[in-house]
């Protein structure tokens, strides 16, 4: 019985039988005897998770327009199938060959979240791919890593041969090409990452040597070998308008995640909230003319058929021309009745013409970012949002019809007291004032104001990647505390405490030492950590123990700023100076102006060709 | 506006798409296509489309059909020529032409089923199918209930094909009564002992109550 055969006769016996089986409009299938690379592009988590995601996208565009690549997708096997296929003897396979990953000469994950990295394990082991990037002896089955996460890869270093840093667009051809050439020439393994590693933005951790000092803080990384870059730059795309962007994207057949059309508007951001890791590790901030986008997104449309289009960056009301991109965008979606979905918005420069833009089709709620609930706090984090600017927006909402609104908020933050906890309840109440205060607010129905707070992480490469993460006590008591704010029955109140946090904590600014205890965990049951059927905190606590490794000190410690930190060999283009900087003005409860009133020096322009260009 | 109904294949990895899914795939199909179809009117205005009968899961077809209304004034060929270059493997369409029926005449499904590897089983199977009495829990919007399918069954015919074992079944189908060939060779796979897993399923026609093909 062939493979396929074997998945067939399986796959009637799991829930959704359309994640394993491929075959959907746009996936691309080429023979592959007329292949030089075969890449095994691998999302560590399900299929409507790894279908949602816009990088998988763009890179099985770019990888698939050459023609002597083959990329293919790989999804992590949801627990009723892992058993299916053991069962069965079913390797991991990918879905438009349905061949198995092992054949694959480059197996790439791409690290979207840290609560994934059990996965990539888990992916590997169901390929009969050995886990340890040193027992992996020959060139072929050669794994990758790309992603936010790999900003500080050092967690998961043992297992992978190499990372890609930053925009990988041009790196992954690069790459590609290279490992064509040694293919060719029959060389070892060690001989291609020799040569790998000269490629910028090329990360192969085996090159480095890590030490320690007696309390347990790193040392030194140093380079093995000559050749070998002390830091390793990322990379970032030359001319952002020009980069490839996919005319079409694979359809799937079952209802996914974000199931519709993507449109990236811009890349990096001009703000400097200092606890935002996406903030810093896209800079410099690069957008499209209003002429690619609009090209772009009718060619996604027409080649998919989906009838919605979100706008997609870390700010698009900061795009220079967001008030002539959406009445351009929407004078087409009008006509096509295409719906156009942008969420991504700011309070502070949000006006009646952006909401003009977007309400055309459907009036949903609207969301806000406030994070904190206090001016002081919000000035420590430098949201640069104060709240008449956050009422002037609601107030352009609720006579614009809108009668939902959710504000984002975090508790955790650095310098955090009693009163901002409460004032998150304060912010949210004062909404809800505003909107009966108003003389023509929409009449006949209530208002709902929802308030969601998450939980404080610190990531590397921000202003924070210094602080004390808070514990799980500390955090279940601020619930406490906003829980004992009395409130309006139209507010309502989403928090979550979780290990997870804890864990996505250790992960984010760990080092080379914790990928034992990953290792363990998996070894003993651990996959699936950011889905409640997988996630058990006690496995990962006896995995911690068992290698001699305390949480806290890689989550609840605050460094000093001599510390020598695990991605300091790691070049995001943002210097370490700099986030002190920040930091510091943190503490002093000081702002920072956006790139575009005033640069602030954080480094990110040097990049050639890539220059920033939020025009300061 | 002219009424059309596209009869189409549902072959190979497309058998996996759910019937949910295929309103959505036609939508999309639709839309990728350029040609302009009558949507409904009101707050949520969708694409207008019925498809004549539901395929389970894991069965292929060669008679599928689903109504539209046409507001572009195209030939029916043209119809079919542009849906079929955006519609994704597995499926494709084979007619497009104005109904003649109405899907509520349909009473019947052909069906070939392949079992593979259980030819030695056809004496099994003839006598499996030729009982008065085939109890099996069928599954509907009431909830389950425990029924006699046989009287689902309006004929059947077993053959060895080398190793494998063919069937034709003629089995209800539509508003009043309808059998899934799966639920069938499910019972006797259990009453037996055999896996039918992996099995082929193919819907050959879709019948009326006078005998007629659905058209």
């Amino acid at each position: 019985m062939n493979l396929k055969e074997k998945i067939e006769k399986v796959i009637m016996r799991v829930q959704k039988p359309a994640r394993y089986i491929g075959g959907e409009l746009n996936s691309v299938v080429k023979d592959k005897e007329k292949i030089d690379v075969r890449f095994a592009f691998c999302f560590p988590d399900t299929y409507e998770i790894g279908m949602s995601h816009l990088g998988i996208k763009i890179l099985y565009h770019i990888l698939n327009s050459k023609e002597n690549i083959w990329c293919e997708r790989v999804f992590a096997p949801w627990f009723d199938m892992k058993e299916e296929m053991q069962k069965e003897n079913i390797p991991l396979y990918a879905l438009e060959s349905l061949d198995p990953v092992s054949d694959f000469d480059i197996i790439g994950f791409t690290l979207q979240y840290e609560l994934s990295y059990t996965n990539v394990l888990y992916m590997l082991e169901m390929a009969g791919i050995p886990l340890y990037s040193r027992d992996r002896k020959e060139l072929k089955n050669l794994v990758v890593g790309g992603g936010p996460c790999a900003c500080n890869p050092e967690p998961v270093a043992d297992f992978f041969d190499l990372f890609m840093l930053g925009d990988g667009e041009d790196v992954i051809v690069e790459l590609c090409d290279l490992y064509r050439e040694h293919k060719k020439k029959g060389s070892s393994k060690q001989e291609f990452l020799l040569d790998a590693a000269k490629i910028e933005g090329i990360y192969v951790p085996s090159f480095y040597d890590v030490t320690y000092n007696e309390d347990n803080t790193l040392k030194e990384i140093t380079p093995k070998y000559e050749g070998v870059p002390k830091t390793v730059t990322k990379r970032v795309v030359k001319d952002f308008d020009k980069t490839p962007y996919p005319d079409k994207f694979v359809v799937p057949f079952i209802e996914t995640v974000h199931d519709r059309a993507v449109l990236e508007v811009l890349r990096g951001c001009i703000r400097g909230c200092r606890f935002c890791q996406a903030g810093f590790i896209y800079r410099p901030f690069r957008e499209k003319s209003v002429e690619t986008l609009c090209r772009q997104a009718k060619e996604l449309c027409a080649n998919t058929g989906y009838d919605e289009i979100s706008l997609c960056s870390l700010s698009t009301s900061d795009h220079t021309q967001i008030e002539s991109m959406l009445s351009e965008l929407t004078k087409w979606s009008d006509k096509e009745k295409i719906s156009l979905s942008l969420p991504s918005l700011r309070v502070d420069n949000f006006s009646k013409e952006v909401l003009d833009g977007i309400s055309g089709i459907r009036k949903s709620g609207l969301t806000f970012a406030p994070e904190a609930g206090t001016q002081r706090l919000r000035d420590v984090i430098n949201k640069n949002v104060t709240l008449e600017e956050l009422h002037n927006t609601c107030r352009i909402a609720f006579e614009g019809g809108y009668t939902g609104i959710k504000l984002y908020f975090m508790i955790g933050l650095p310098t955090e007291t009693e009163e901002d906890v409460k004032g998150i309840i304060y912010t949210a109440q004062s909404v809800v004032n505003l909107f009966y205060d108003l003389e023509n607010r929409p009449k006949g129905c209530g208002v709902t104001v929802t308030a969601s707070v998450a939980t404080f992480v610190p990531k590397p490469h921000t202003p924070f990647q210094w602080e004390a993460q808070d514990s799980l006590e500390t955090v279940i008591h601020k619930h406490d505390v906003l829980k004992g704010v009395g409130r309006s029955k139209k507010i309502t109140l989403n928090y979550h405490a979780s290990n997870t946090s804890i864990l996505e904590g250790v992960f984010a600014r760990g080092d080379r030492r914790i990928g034992q205890a990953i290792y363990e965990a998996y070894k003993n049951g651990s996959y699936f950590d950011s889905w409640s059927e997988g996630f058990d905190f006690e496995k990962w606590q006896a995995a911690f123990n068992k290698c001699g490794l305390d949480m806290a000190f890689y989550q609840g410690r605050h460094r000093s700023f001599d510390e020598v930190l695990p991605w300091d060999h790691i070049n995001y283009g943002v210097s370490k100076k700099f986030l002190e900087r920040e930091c510091k003005k943190a503490y002093n409860a000081q702002t920072t102006e956006h790139c575009r009133k005033s640069c602030a020096g954080c480094g990110a322009n040097k990049f050639a060709g890539g220059a920033c260009s939020a025009e300061c | 506006m002219q009424n059309v109904r596209i009869f189409f294949i549902k072959r190979d990895r497309a058998k996996y798409i759910s019937h949910l899914d295929m309103t959505r795939l036609f939508q999309r199909a639709v839309r990728r296509s350029g040609i302009t179809m009558w949507y409904t009117e009101g707050f949520h205005p969708h694409l207008y489309m019925t498809f004549a009968l539901p395929l389970a899961l894991g069965t292929e077809s060669n008679c599928e059909s689903v109504d539209m209304r046409l507001i572009d004034d195209i030939s029916f060929n043209e119809v079919k020529d542009r849906l079929n270059a955006v519609l994704p493997v597995g499926i494709e369409v084979i007619e497009v032409s104005e109904p003649v029926m109405k899907a509520s005449v349909i009473s019947s499904s052909m069906y070939l089923v392949r079992l593979y590897g259980v030819a030695d089983k056809k004496t099994a199977m003839d006598a499996f199918l030729a009982q008065d009495e085939i109890m099996a829990i069928k599954k509907g919007k009431a909830g389950e209930k425990l029924v006699n399918i046989k009287n689902f069954v309006y004929g059947y015919e077993v053959n060895a094909d080398g190793s494998d074992l063919c069937l034709w079944l003629k089995l209800a189908s539509g508003n009043q009564n309808t059998l899934n060939p799966q639920l069938l060779i499910g019972v006797f796979s259990q009453q037996h002992n055999v896996s039918v897993e992996g099995a082929f399923l193919l819907r050959t026609k879709v019948l009326c109550e006078n005998g007629e093909e659905f058209k």
